[in-house]
Formats: structure tokens, C-alpha cells, sequence
């Protein structure tokens, strides 16, 4: 176990949107889209052309979508030829809500027909951590595997986990990200607590009035490496991981609450940066006020207003969790462009440097990337040029 | 940082043998069976009737009533700090839990109330308490904590992940005390499915032994406080045991089923040693996984003989879900609290309900009575739906 002392190197990225599979469509997608697209599900996907004809029949639809965006991350990253033995190797997922409608299926079938009669097949799929597990039976993955959960900031606390396993040298390269299935019991679930657009109608992020965005299904994988490994076989980063933060908050209405910002200013420091070096801002903010304002307070307190602040979440549609990971990839594609894509649909607010016009030129340099959970659950994570 | 010593100053058992540590040491060491017919549902149209619920426990009352994982895990921690006995908790510390369903009863009584009422009559506040993270949050809520706040739902090995995690957060300096552990409290999913594996024992559970049918599902919740060395020594708390390793890993094999060589469960117990320093000779107590499943409990034997090597015949192993049955994400956490009291009180627990040696489990299982014997290090197995493996290891302090 030897701890390497350069940062953790992103190599690949795959995003499935309702804009379509892969990383072109998704870039397209976030920088021309004027609002969230109104397929709710990711269009033409192709399972069995990247996950082959065998041993799918018991997969759920987030396990088939993380298991394809793991599969394009791989394609992209040459996994074949990075050589990594099977125990050096894992998965690490950000989600809540696992396989939800696996989990609402086989109770409901239990209520209409009896217990006796539920599939026991189905079972496995009640877990949280299953679709973790089908990805690494899949691609015979046993050097680690963990699903971390905290809401909405989940994939980015996956991500600042599976950083800090590879920086410890606990692991080598871990493919990491979130998915989130069609799920109607969501949709129903959330609709009735104005936590998603009810009227079909979805706010833009930082709609300081926002009633939420539309549900959509989303999954983002992104290839994590050590970088001694990633340079052996010059592969070169897309990005680097810098710093990673995570934070909890008690009491929202205590007078010292200051929602993500302790989480900002840990992943700061760990990037050794100051907020006025920051390039650009992801935000994870969705078009719910709950949230969004809360982040917005923490970056306006934080972040100077020279730094242009995007969220692709007003294009690609609110996947929850998901979001993390497309916020993400998102990042990642900025430092490859040298643009910053607009907030789909975004109306100006004083105090922050929201994107909404047009894209936008960077000169490429430390991202922040950010998120909050109404719980109280704030993260960051700091991308850097590879 | 990374060379942190991370202690063990407070234990909060909240499990079908009792709550608090005193109470549950003492039942681990009489040999308790903690089994009872369900009570939560009726399981009238099921085959089994029996499992391992938390009796005597009055729920705390939670603000915007959560589910009932949150009420076992605040009230875990709740005792876990009274027995860490700090002047003032520490505001920044985390909260790491693992769990294997966390809130499901909240999304079964919704799809039982949607049956019988229509979905409109459904409390609509009901289905955003339901998400496991919430279980985290209302614990570091009740106590003010506002460090690192994460579930791990890596199944029935989440405790140990949970552990793991905690220990990588002190060890980088995120904060000097974390409350780790799991919860999940009975849940009438996991009853159906694991009665349609035909995994779920009709009477009682039985690890090791040849005639052994299967689980009994359990509930509880079990939480650590961890906690840096160094604030441990500063404050004079007393301390339990050391955390000084592990190591995780997956089979990659099977949803369900282990891996036939063990090859997962290897790789966690190895890497588990290696990242403490210690080798097998130096094991004193394994606290199995012990599911009282013929595939576990017959495949951890061969990864222990595996790993121990000429130590394994040895090294005393013994399952508790022989008495408490297997209570999910809370197993590891409570095993683990089991682990830091036999280190400290020299004891090992047995292996109840065991009648008939099974020729595929040859090792010693501690049958039936407690035993005195030194504990200086004790491993801790864990695994999981998934295909999650982990060892956790526990040492004397100082050693």
C-alpha cells in the first residue's frame, strides 16, 4: 500500500442524458439547450451492444445505466490497456435512493399477491448497494467496492471517498459516479412535497422563487486513477482532483448557519487555493429553492463575483443525486473546451456571476464543484487542469 | 495526520439482547437467545415465523418523527456518548453509519396504506423520510454534530465500512471523534426475500453446526465513538480497544451467493492484517460473519483456514447472530462493539444453539458457554449482498 503524493487523475468520463449517450451528446446538449429536455428517459441506449447479450435479465434500469456509462468510461479510457489487476480496480457509488423501483416493485407484488409469490430473484435488487454489485460482477471488479450516500451531495462525497482511497494507495483506479433509473415512485413522492416541478413546469437553478426541476434519468461515470499509473501508460488527465470537502449542518435556522461553505473552504484548503483563484463554479443546484438558495448564499459569502458560476442541471433535467456526477463531467469538459456552458433558462440575480447568456470562454483553472442536500449535507470537490 | 492512532472510548448497543453495553455483554456472555415470534407483522402467509426483535426500548422522540432506523441509531449514539463520558461532545465531530435497507418500513407502510386507502390518503410528508441518509442526519442533528455525515448502504457489511471510513476521517485530521456504526430495524422486505431463498431457520439460528437451516433476521443498531488517540488521552477517557485496520473488498461473483473459493473474503481478512502490521499468529479472536447460512458459514471456514493458515485451528471463532440473528447493517456494528468488550474484559462469546460439528466447519466455534482467554487482537468479518467484503481489526491498549 504506497501513498502517492500527486493528485488523483480523472482519464475518462461518460454521461447518459436524455440528450443522448456519451460525452459528445451531453456537451452538446448542456451548451445549446435552452431549457431541460422533455424526454424523461435516456434516449437509444443500446445495452447489450455495451454490456453484451448474457447475464442482464435481472438488472434494474439504474444498474443497466450505470453499468453503460461505466462501460463508455472504460471504452474512452482504454481500460483494456491500462493493465490493472482485478484487485487494484473498483467501483465506488453515490446514491440514496439505489434501485428504488426494484425495491418498490417486489414489496408491492408481496402486498397484491403474498408473500409466496414475490420473485426471490428480484430480492438481490433491494439492497442499495446493488447496483455497485452488478457493475463489478460485470467487470470482474474486486478490489473495491462502496455506495456512499448522503442525498443529493452523495456523488460528489463518492467522489472525495474514492480520491482519498487511491491517494492512501488502498486502490489503484476506481470508476465512480451515479445513476438514476425512470422512477415513478420518485416522481410521485417528490411532486406531492414540491421537491420536483409539479406543473411540468420546471424553475431554472438559482430561481430565487424555484418550485423545482423535471425529473429526468441521468448517469455519470467518471475513471479515477493514480497518476504514477495513468502517466506508465501515457494516458493523459483529463483533470485532476485537488481538493474534497463535505460538511454537515444541524440547525438551518441557526444564525451561524452557513450551508456548504465549511465544505468549500476544506476542499479549498486541501487544494492549497484561495476562493479568488477559482476559475469557475458547478454548481448542483436544480431550480428548488430549498436548495439552491442555501448554495447560493454559500458561494455569494465565498466566491468572488468575477467567477463565472454554471449548473447543468437547467439543461440536462434534475437526476437527484446524478446531478453530482454530470456537475462532474460538466467540469471536466469545461477545462477540455476552455468554456463555461450557460445556465439553461437562468434569469440574473445580483451577487453571483451566473452564466445565462451565451457560453463562454475560460481560461482554464481551478473548479469548484459544489452541492447541498436539504438534510443538511453540503460537499465540494476542486478540479484542476490534468 | 495519517499516522493518528484512532481509539475505541464509547459503545451504544441497541440489539434484540438488550441495550446499553452493560446489559448487552452481559447477555453475549450468558449465552442469550434473543429470538421471538414476529411481533412488528404478521407473518401469517409466510412459512417461518421467528427473528430477533429489539425488545423493552422506548423509541426517542425524534423531531418530524422519522422512520424507525433513525430512532435505534440516535438512541446507539445516545448511549455510545453517555459511555464515552465527554465533558462536551465535541461539535465537529462526524457520523459515519452503514445500513442494509434503512428506512424500508416507511416505503411498506406507504405501499400498504396506497393498497388500502388510495395513494392520495398517503401522508404526503411520508416518502422524503424514507431515503437512508436521513438516519445520519437525524443523529448528528439531535446532538448538534457538524462533521463529515455519511450512510455507507454496503449491505450486511456496512458497519464495518462504516468503521473503516471513520478511521480514515480521523486519521486525515477531517475530525478527532466520529459515532460510527449501522442500524436497521426489522423490515417485512427483507423477511419476504430471505424466506424466498429459503434462508430464514424455522426456529433458531445455528452457525457452524451441520443441521443449520439459515438466518434469523434481526434489528438493532450498534455505534462506536472513535476517536483520535491523542483527544482520547487529553480528556482521560477511558479506552476500550485500538482500531488498526482493515481492509475491504468484493467478490465480484454473485449478487447473493459468496464466492465459492472465498476469494473476496481472503483479500479483505489479508488486507486487513497487512494494514494493521500484524500477521495471523498475532489473532487472538475472530468474530465471524457466522449467518448460520450452510454457503457462509461453510465458505468463511475455508477463507479463515486460508488466511490463518497453521493458526486458524488456533484461533477461538464464534458468531453472535447465534443469539441476536443477523441484524443487517447493524451486525458488523454491533459485532464490532462485541470485539472492543472481549478485548477488554478478556472473554470470548460462544456459539450458541450449537449441537452437530459439520466437517466443512472444523474450527474451534466456542460452542455454547463464553470463555476466558486472552484478546489482544480480535478481527472482525463482515459481509454483504453485492458481494461486499470486510475486516475490521481491534487490538489492546496500549498493546
Amino acid at each position: 500500500m504506497s501513498q502517492s503524493h500527486a493528485p488523483v487523475v480523472i482519464t475518462a468520463t461518460s454521461a447518459l442524458t436524455p440528450f443522448g449517450c456519451g460525452g459528445e451528446d451531453f456537451w452538446l446538449g448542456i451548451t445549446q439547450a435552452t431549457h431541460s429536455p422533455s424526454e424523461k428517459e435516456v434516449p437509444a441506449l443500446d445495452v447489450k451492444a455495451l454490456l453484451g447479450p448474457r447475464g442482464l435479465r435481472h438488472w434494474d434500469r439504474t444498474a443497466l445505466l450505470l453499468g453503460c456509462a461505466a462501460r463508455l468510461a472504460m471504452n474512452e479510457g482504454d481500460w483494456e490497456q491500462a493493465g490493472y489487476q482485478p484487485d487494484e480496480a473498483g467501483v465506488v457509488f453515490g446514491s440514496t435512493h439505489g434501485s428504488i423501483e426494484a425495491i418498490v416493485s417486489f414489496d408491492k407484488e408481496a402486498v397484491a399477491e403474498g408473500p409466496r409469490y414475490v420473485n426471490p430473484q428480484a430480492f438481490a435488487n433491494t439492497v442499495i448497494n446493488a447496483p455497485a454489485g452488478r457493475l463489478a460482477m460485470h467487470f470482474d471488479l474486486p478490489g473495491l467496492n462502496t455506495t456512499v450516500s448522503s442525498g443529493l451531495s452523495s456523488v460528489l462525497d463518492a467522489i472525495g471517498y474514492a480520491e482519498g482511497m487511491i491517494r492512501r494507495g488502498r486502490i489503484q483506479a476506481v470508476l465512480c459516479g451515479g445513476a438514476l433509473g425512470w422512477s415513478p415512485a420518485i416522481a410521485w413522492g417528490y411532486e406531492r412535497n414540491q421537491r420536483l416541478a409539479v406543473n411540468g413546469q420546471p424553475s431554472p437553478p438559482f430561481d430565487a422563487a424555484g418550485e423545482g426541476g423535471s425529473l429526468r434519468e441521468g448517469a455519470g461515470v467518471l475513471l479515477l486513477e493514480c497518476p504514477e499509473r495513468a502517466a506508465a501508460r501515457n494516458r493523459q488527465p483529463l483533470a485532476k482532483i485537488t481538493g474534497s470537502g463535505a460538511c454537515f449542518e444541524p440547525d438551518v435556522s441557526s444564525p451561524s448557519f452557513s450551508g456548504p461553505e465549511s465544505a468549500i473552504r476544506f476542499a479549498l484548503k486541501q487544494a492549497g487555493r484561495e476562493a479568488d483563484e477559482l476559475a469557475a463554479v458547478v454548481s448542483c443546484a436544480r431550480g428548488l429553492a430549498l436548495t439552491d438558495e442555501v448554495e447560493f448564499k454559500a458561494l455569494a459569502n465565498l466566491v468572488p463575483e468575477t467567477v463565472p458560476i454554471t449548473a447543468p442541471a437547467g439543461a440536462c433535467g434534475d437526476s437527484l443525486e446524478t446531478v453530482g456526477a454530470l456537475a462532474m463531467i460538466t467540469a471536466v469538459e469545461m477545462l477540455t473546451h476552455g468554456q463555461i456552458p450557460k445556465i439553461a433558462g437562468g434569469r440574473p440575480r445580483p451577487g453571483l456571476n451566473l452564466v445565462l447568456e451565451q457560453t463562454q470562454s475560460f481560461a482554464p483553472g481551478p473548479v469548484l464543484v459544489s452541492s447541498w442536500d436539504p438534510e443538511g449535507h453540503g460537499a465540494a470537490v476542486i478540479l484542476e487542469p490534468g | 495526520m495519517s499516522d493518528r492512532r484512532v481509539v475505541v472510548t464509547g459503545l451504544g448497543p441497541v440489539s434484540p439482547l438488550g441495550c446499553g453495553k452493560e446489559t448487552f455483554w452481559n447477555a453475549i456472555l450468558e449465552g442469550k437467545d434473543g429470538s421471538c415470534n414476529v411481533q412488528r407483522f404478521d407473518t401469517s402467509q409466510y412459512k417461518v415465523h421467528r427473528a430477533c426483535e429489539v425488545q423493552g426500548y422506548v423509541a426517542p422522540k425524534l423531531p418530524g418523527d422519522p422512520g424507525p432506523a433513525a430512532a435505534l441509531a440516535v438512541e446507539a449514539a445516545r448511549l455510545a456518548l453517555e459511555d464515552a463520558n465527554f465533558a462536551e461532545i465535541p461539535q465537529q465531530s462526524g457520523v459515519v453509519m452503514g445500513t442494509t435497507g434503512g428506512e424500508i418500513p416507511i416505503l411498506e407502510h406507504i405501499h400498504r396504506q396506497q393498497a388500502e386507502q388510495g395513494e392520495d390518503q398517503v401522508p404526503r410528508r411520508q416518502f422524503p423520510k424514507y431515503p437512508c441518509h436521513t438516519i445520519t442526519a437525524q443523529v448528528a442533528r439531535y446532538f448538534g454534530l457538524k462533521g463529515p455525515n455519511l450512510m455507507v448502504p454496503t449491505a450486511c457489511a456496512a458497519g464495518n465500512y462504516a468503521f473503516a471510513m471513520a478511521k480514515d476521517w480521523i486519521q486525515e485530521g477531517r475530525c478527532d471523534v466520529v459515532l460510527a456504526g449501522g442500524a436497521d430495524p426489522l423490515s417485512i422486505v427483507s423477511f419476504t426475500g430471505f424466506s424466498r431463498l429459503f434462508a430464514i431457520s424455522p426456529d433458531v439460528p445455528r452457525p457452524f453446526d451441520k443441521n443449520r437451516k439459515g438466518i434469523l433476521p434481526g434489528e438493532g443498531a450498534g455505534i462506536l465513538v472513535l476517536e483520535a488517540y491523542e483527544s482520547a488521552q487529553k480528556r482521560g477517557a477511558h479506552i476500550y480497544a485500538e482500531m488498526v485496520g482493515y481492509g475491504l473488498s468484493c467478490d465480484a461473483y454473485h449478487p447473493t451467493m459468496p464466492h465459492p473459493e472465498s476469494m473476496g473474503v481472503r483479500l479483505a481478512m489479508e488486507r486487513a492484517l497487512a494494514d494493521a502490521g500484524l500477521t495471523p499468529a498475532d489473532v487472538d479472536y475472530i468474530s465471524a460473519h457466522g449467518t448460520g447460512t450452510q454457503a457462509n458459514d461453510k465458505l468463511e471456514t475455508a477463507a479463515i483456514r486460508a488466511v490463518m493458515q497453521d493458526q486458524a485451528e488456533r484461533v477461538p471463532v464464534s458468531s453472535v447472530k447465534s443469539m441476536m440473528g443477523h441484524t443487517m447493517g447493524a451486525a458488523s456494528a454491533l459485532e464490532g462493539i462485541v470485539c472492543s468488550m472481549a478485548i477488554q474484559s478478556d472473554m470470548i462469546p460462544p456459539t450458541i444453539h450449537y449441537e452437530t460439528p459439520d466437517p466443512d466447519c472444523d474450527l474451534d466455534y466456542v460452542p455454547n458457554q463464553a470463555r476466558q482467554h486472552p484478546v489482544g487482537v480480535a478481527l472482525n468479518n463482515a459481509y454483504a449482498f453485492g458481494g461486499n467484503n470486510s475486516c475490521v481489526v481491534f487490538a489492546r491498549h496500549p498493546r
